[in-house]
């Protein structure tokens, strides 16, 4: 089948797999302890009762995306029926429609000020708005439209007010200079569509962890011309990363129905996270859907994902316990983003709601 | 998919133009076409016909296993689950749909009825189907029999949404249903039922119910994207080998990686975990009440990134780490203002000012780099930062080398931060006796409606006070708040120099420099350090240029003097030690304490004549003013040598002759300084009476107030400019001393005759006297309220406590205190009227005014204050 394979090929195959083991043998090795060992000595948490306490309702088709901004009070959600809409979370209202040019975005960011948002999709565009600068039917406007990828943008987020990071699904991730639209930097390493980013919280404006279709986690620092680090573990598309707050570790909920913790230091894969639910005891293959979507509570105990189930699933990090599931979307739950300081949840789904969840 | 098999179905020679229309929709919509265009074949296609169920019979229509069976044999397909999977998509495309149940768009292999869709409905040719077509489906369905076509509920909410969207179409709309109702009514039965089903499953398709989707959605990719992803992917597949060498390499890289041990790995993520857990709003009930669920906003305006007193929640969070501390607004706010107090808050200021140069415009870049450059690396700079030989040749080579970028100086910040700041300083703060009133007097916010409302209206009152106190009311201000006199007075210079960290809109409205970007600020109020730093790092380099000229220290910003010349003076007398400030201080006490306490000034003169002061002396150039001025250096020196011993003068007639005299040598060394200390300035607006003739400066004497007022407007604007600043100063001092002191002090200038000066002087003493104070008080009373320093919780009630922080600089601030008490005691014998016509100046020339009001307004309604 196929034309024969060039010895160099399969000569690099060979290696590639011999590696592989070393890796896994030195990771092996200093994994001399498990989360449940070093964590069995702590208090159980309590049980969280999170409701949902505003449903945003105003998109008329499935949302894709949701971001709170450094308020922690705005959202941002970006839908299919074309529209951004800035949202006031505590009061429920819109505070603006932001009608797009392309109705398929796919990933909306808002800037920490809050002054900006961003968002991308299949125009293979980034687009980002100033909220303070509105044109006279009081929209706001365009201040960049960042082209020049061949894919979909898949993922976005500020560094600060001034540059932007993206992934795509060219596979690469670009930086933005915002202030005169021009591209700082590319950075290849993936092998699938990037679709996740999350930076770190201690060193927002250069380190951040992406996920990929290629199954793997890579740690990137701009000041580098490579990925730092890789993290590989999952047996699907990693479709949403999370660092945790301590800049340690981070999370990621994957198509293969696992979350995991990666730590950094460590470089490897600590935990595991799957939903016993569904039947399935525990094992992966029977729990109920693949994960959209992650975030961490404030104090990174917590971790919740979105599901294709339409729940939204939490676990006690350090115990590794499914401690329950937040019920109410009736499809797919698209993206979740905690708040900056971790007081709400809000989670977006494909039946076009949006929900914030508070205990 | 099973589609790939029927590859042999594709048109045979595409027309070009057709292939260039088509392309966009997915070639898999082609094969299913022509898939379904075999099954309606009537010979060897599925079986169509009228079927009867119980009485009715249904015409046009097949059963689902006849399908299945017909796409079995078709596609030599083994296992009927994938038959019927494959109809199941044929039909979610709406090439076909089930007759009797609208909701379900799936095939079921039994004897459940399906009809062919007319290829005219095909959803796949309008993937983009307008809504004014949907409107007139769903406006048409209205008219009709309701049993029949009524609308379900999400196409009557639909429908309700289109009405309001199109509105202005809708006519247009209703009239297009009312004529297809008219065409279809002519149509026969058996006809029109068919046509309806297929238009209903047709937008079924198109418009699914919420839930369900639509899967004939297209991508809005061009032609060219398709390519060019195309083209990306042969690429990837040439470069095999390259990818697996690259594979390798990373692979490499990761094995030869050291790990730490997972064990301690996850101990210091258990233990963050715990560290944290107190501020992890979902472990912890929130203080006070959770918004969403109490709807109360007190959670946001206690919380909002800036505020005057943290809850207590957040001070304990600022010793966890010292990201956290700066992170937070207000906790930097409190570390820079500790550090300005221990004087050694050159680290954080560098690290701020680099970090604002990272953020800040392009444009500003090189200026900005050079500033920082000069001021914190420099050698010999007035705020050299401590940092170790190899940063330092780092940041010099590549500031030699290249052109300053926005990195040039992270190793240096880097080093700063984590070696001075984190290892030093910020121990230090946690330690301190700030930090700990910080904590004691912490905002415990307690979980009840009813305290809760107290403290809003609590707040509020502070609010309304702060508002009060803003410059546009200053008479009011001046009248209402009585001068804490013995609150002390480093407390409310301390808040003074937050308020520049705080780049609130009251301050602004003295840093009328800056206000638009905090104007800009108030937006959000998340980025507290966009623009405050240039006033603030102005102010500083001021002060040390001052060091290093050694006697001009006249060259500090209208606003500086404004705000720093009582500020610096517990400053002064505070520590010997600290040379520089003192040094930079010393005009300051000499216009707010000089008017009062200059006492024995001529007799000390001659004796206590410090060097550092000839330099002036010798670049002046008249021989008067020569004098004067070094008799001013003397003079200020003099002051601040008696405020230092703390030696309460009180003001004798005799006495009294120093002050106007004071403000003559300030303005005399003006002049010097314009001579002088021209160095590396911006060009000059030219100082508005700097070279006159002494007789149009008596001309000028009345108008000066608002000569004054531009010329500090302009220092404003310019940011640096030294000798505006002396300038201004000069005026602002006399302004100070307000306008009818200014005018003997010019006079005196003016004339040789010292005598006559002094008579001058003599006579226009009380009023310059009594001028002061409401300046002076009203600026005090200002900062007081607005700035509520950190420590003090006295500043609702404005009590005149002595807040505890202040015991450190207690003993120093009192005689100033004192000072200040007399000079109430003067201020409330004066007329209030001449209050307001003292102040009424310093309104105009601030234009400010408006901006400040709606700065307010904007802030409050935003709901972070």
């Amino acid at each position: 089948m196929g034309p024969k394979e060039d010895p160099a090929v399969t000569g690099l195959k060979k290696e590639i797999e011999s590696l592989k083991q070393t890796l896994k043998a030195a990771q092996e090795a200093a994994a001399d302890s498990t989360l449940e060992n070093v964590c069995s000595g702590l208090n159980e948490v309590p049980r969280l009762r999170l409701q949902t306490k505003r449903m945003l309702k105003g998109h008329i088709h499935k949302v894709n995306s949701v971001h709170f901004a450094g308020d922690s009070r705005h959202l941002v959600s970006g839908s299919l029926d074309g529209k951004l809409i800035i949202w006031d979370t505590w009061t429920g209202n819109k505070v603006q429609i932001i009608p797009l040019r392309s109705s398929w975005v796919m990933t909306t960011a808002f800037s920490q000020s809050g002054n900006f948002v961003a968002s991308g999709g299949m125009d293979n565009m980034a687009t980002v708005y100033d909220l303070n600068n509105r044109d006279s039917s009081g929209v706001a406007k365009i201040t960049r439209e960042l082209a020049g990828y061949d894919g979909f943008l898949s993922c976005c987020r500020f560094v600060s007010d001034q540059k932007l990071v993206t992934g795509s699904g060219d596979m690469k991730i670009c930086l933005w200079d915002l202030s005169n639209g021009k591209r700082i930097g590319e950075w290849f390493g993936h092998a699938g569509d990037v679709v996740s980013m999350s930076l770190k919280p201690d060193d927002s404006e250069n380190v951040f962890v992406t996920g990929s279709v290629d199954q793997s986690a890579k740690l990137w620092d701009l000041r580098e011309k490579a990925a730092v680090q890789t993290f590989w573990g999952h047996s699907a598309d990693v479709n949403s990363v999370c660092f945790h707050p301590s800049s340690l570790a981070f999370c990621s909920a994957s198509e293969d129905k696992t979350a995991r913790l990666f730590d950094l230091r460590s470089d490897q894969q600590v935990s595991q996270y799957v939903n016993p639910g569904g039947g399935g005891g525990g094992s992966v293959e029977n729990s109920t859907g693949g994960f959209t979507s992650s975030g961490l509570s404030k104090s990174g105990r917590y971790l919740f994902a979105g599901c294709d189930d339409s729940n939204i699933h939490m676990w006690d990090t350090l115990k590794g316990i499914h401690t329950g599931t937040l019920g109410g979307h009736e499809n797919r739950v698209t993206s979740i983003s905690v708040a900056d300081n971790g007081i709400a949840l809000a989670s977006c789904s494909w039946d076009q709601n949006i929900r914030v969840w508070v205990c | 998919m099973r589609m790939e098999l029927l590859t042999h179905n594709k048109p045979s020679s595409p027309d070009p133009l057709h292939q260039e229309v088509t392309f966009k929709r997915p070639l898999s919509y082609m094969k299913m076409e022509n898939l379904i265009k075999e099954m309606q074949d009537p010979e060897h296609g599925v079986p169509v016909r009228s079927q009867k169920l119980f009485l009715t019979s249904i015409p046009a229509a097949f059963a689902g296993y006849d399908v299945i069976e017909w796409l079995m044999e078709r596609l030599t397909i083994e296992d009927s689950v994938e038959a019927i999977h494959l109809a199941n998509l044929l039909c979610q495309h709406g090439y076909f749909f089930p007759v009797t149940d609208n909701r379900q768009f799936s095939v079921k292999d039994d004897g459940s009825l399906y009809r062919f869709q007319t290829p005219y409905y095909w959803p796949s040719q309008y993937p983009l189907m307008d809504s004014v077509d949907y409107a007139i489906f769903l406006a048409k369905r209205t008219l009709r029999n309701k049993q029949k076509h009524g609308l379900d509920d999400y196409e009557l909410e639909s429908l309700n949404q289109l009405r309001k969207n199109l509105s202005q179409k809708w006519d247009f709309i209703s009239m297009q249903a009312d004529e297809q109702v008219r065409i279809s009514k002519e149509r026969k039965k058996v006809d029109k039922l068919v046509t309806d089903a297929q238009e209903r499953a047709f937008w079924r398709v198109l418009r699914p119910p919420p839930g369900s989707s639509c899967c004939v959605e297209t991508p809005p990719m061009h032609k060219h994207d398709f390519h060019a992803k195309e083209g990306v992917k042969q690429i990837r597949r040439t470069n095999l080998i390259e990818d697996l060498r690259a594979e390798v390499d990373l692979l490499r890289t990761s094995c030869i990686r050291t790990r730490i041990k997972v064990s301690q790995a996850l101990e210091s993520l258990a233990s963050h975990c715990e560290a944290y857990d107190e501020h992890d709003p979902f472990l912890v009930p929130r203080q006070p009440s959770n918004p969403w669920i109490s709807d109360d906003p007190c959670y946001w305006i206690i919380n909002a990134p800036l505020i005057e007193i943290p809850t207590e929640r957040r001070v304990k969070k600022w010793a966890i780490s010292m990201e956290d501390l700066v992170l937070d607004p207000t906790g930097l706010r409190e570390i820079t203002a500790y550090l300005k107090k221990e004087y050694c808050h050159e680290n954080i200021r560098f690290w701020l000012a680099v970090r604002d140069l990272r953020y800040g415009p392009v444009s500003q870049l090189r200026s900005k780099a050079q500033q920082l450059y000069n001021e914190f690396l420099s050698p010999g700079a007035p705020c050299e930062i401590n940092i170790d030989m190899r940063t330092m040749e780092a940041v010099q080579k590549e500031l030699n080398y290249l052109t300053p970028a926005r990195f040039t100086f992270d190793p240096a910040a880097e080093h700063v931060y984590t070696m001075l700041l984190k290892k030093d300083c910020y121990p230090r703060f946690i330690r301190s006796e700030q930090y700990k009133t910080l904590l004691a007097n912490a905002l415990q916010p307690i979980n009840q409606k009813k305290r809760l409302d107290k403290f809003l209206s609590y707040l509020a009152l502070g609010k309304k006070k702060s508002s009060t106190a803003t410059p546009p009311i200053y008479p009011v201000g001046g009248v209402l708040s009585i001068p804490p006199a013995n609150m002390g007075l480093g407390e409310m210079f301390k808040a003074a120099d937050e308020a520049i960290m705080m780049a609130t809109g009251n301050k602004s409205d003295l840093l009328s420099a800056s206000s638009l970007d905090t104007d800009k600020l108030s937006v959000m109020a998340d980025c507290p350090y966009r623009g405050d730093l240039a006033p603030d790092d102005k102010r500083d380099i001021d002060s040390t240029r001052n060091t290093l000229s050694q006697g001009s220290f006249d060259d500090v910003c209208p606003w500086e003097s404004m705000e720093k010349l009582p500020e610096k003076a517990p400053s002064l007398s505070q520590s010997v030690a600290s040379s520089s400030i003192t040094t930079a201080s010393i005009n300051k006490p000499c216009t707010s304490a000089a008017a009062l306490a200059a006492a024995a000034v001529p007799t000390l003169a001659p004796t206590v004549l410090p060097p550092p002061l000839k330099p002036v002396e010798l670049e002046s150039s008249s021989l008067p003013q020569v004098f004067s001025g070094s008799s001013t250096g003397l003079l200020s020196k003099q002051v601040s040598i008696t405020s230092t011993t703390s030696t309460v003068v009180s003001p004798t007639p005799a006495q009294k002759q120093s002050p106007p005299s004071s403000s003559t040598t300030i303005n005399s060394t003006v002049d010097n300084q314009k001579n002088k200390v021209v160095v590396g300035s911006p060009p000059l607006p030219p100082p508005p009476f700097s070279s006159s003739p002494p007789q149009q400066q008596q001309q000028q004497l009345q108008p000066q107030p608002s000569t004054s007022g531009s010329c500090s407007m302009e220092a404003g604007s310019t940011v640096t400019i030294p000798i505006i600043g002396s300038a201004s100063n000069s005026t602002s001092t006399s302004k100070e001393s307000v306008v009818q002191a200014l005018s003997p002090a010019k006079t005196t200038k003016t004339s040789d005759n010292f005598m006559k000066t002094s008579e001058q002087a003599m006579t226009c003493q009380p009023q310059a006297l009594s001028s002061i104070q409401p300046q002076n008080l009203n600026m005090q009373d200002e900062t007081v309220v607005d700035n509520v320093p950190s420590c003090s919780t006295s500043i609702y009630n404005t009590a005149p406590l002595p807040p505890p922080q202040a015991s450190a600089s207690s003993s120093i601030s009192m005689p100033q205190a004192q000072n200040q008490g007399k000079m109430t005691s003067e201020d409330n014998n004066k007329p209030s009227g001449e209050e307001s016509k003292d102040i009424c100046p310093w309104d105009h020339e601030n234009g400010t005014r408006p901006e400040s009001i709606t700065f307010v307004k904007t802030y409050s309604t935003l709901g972070y204050l």
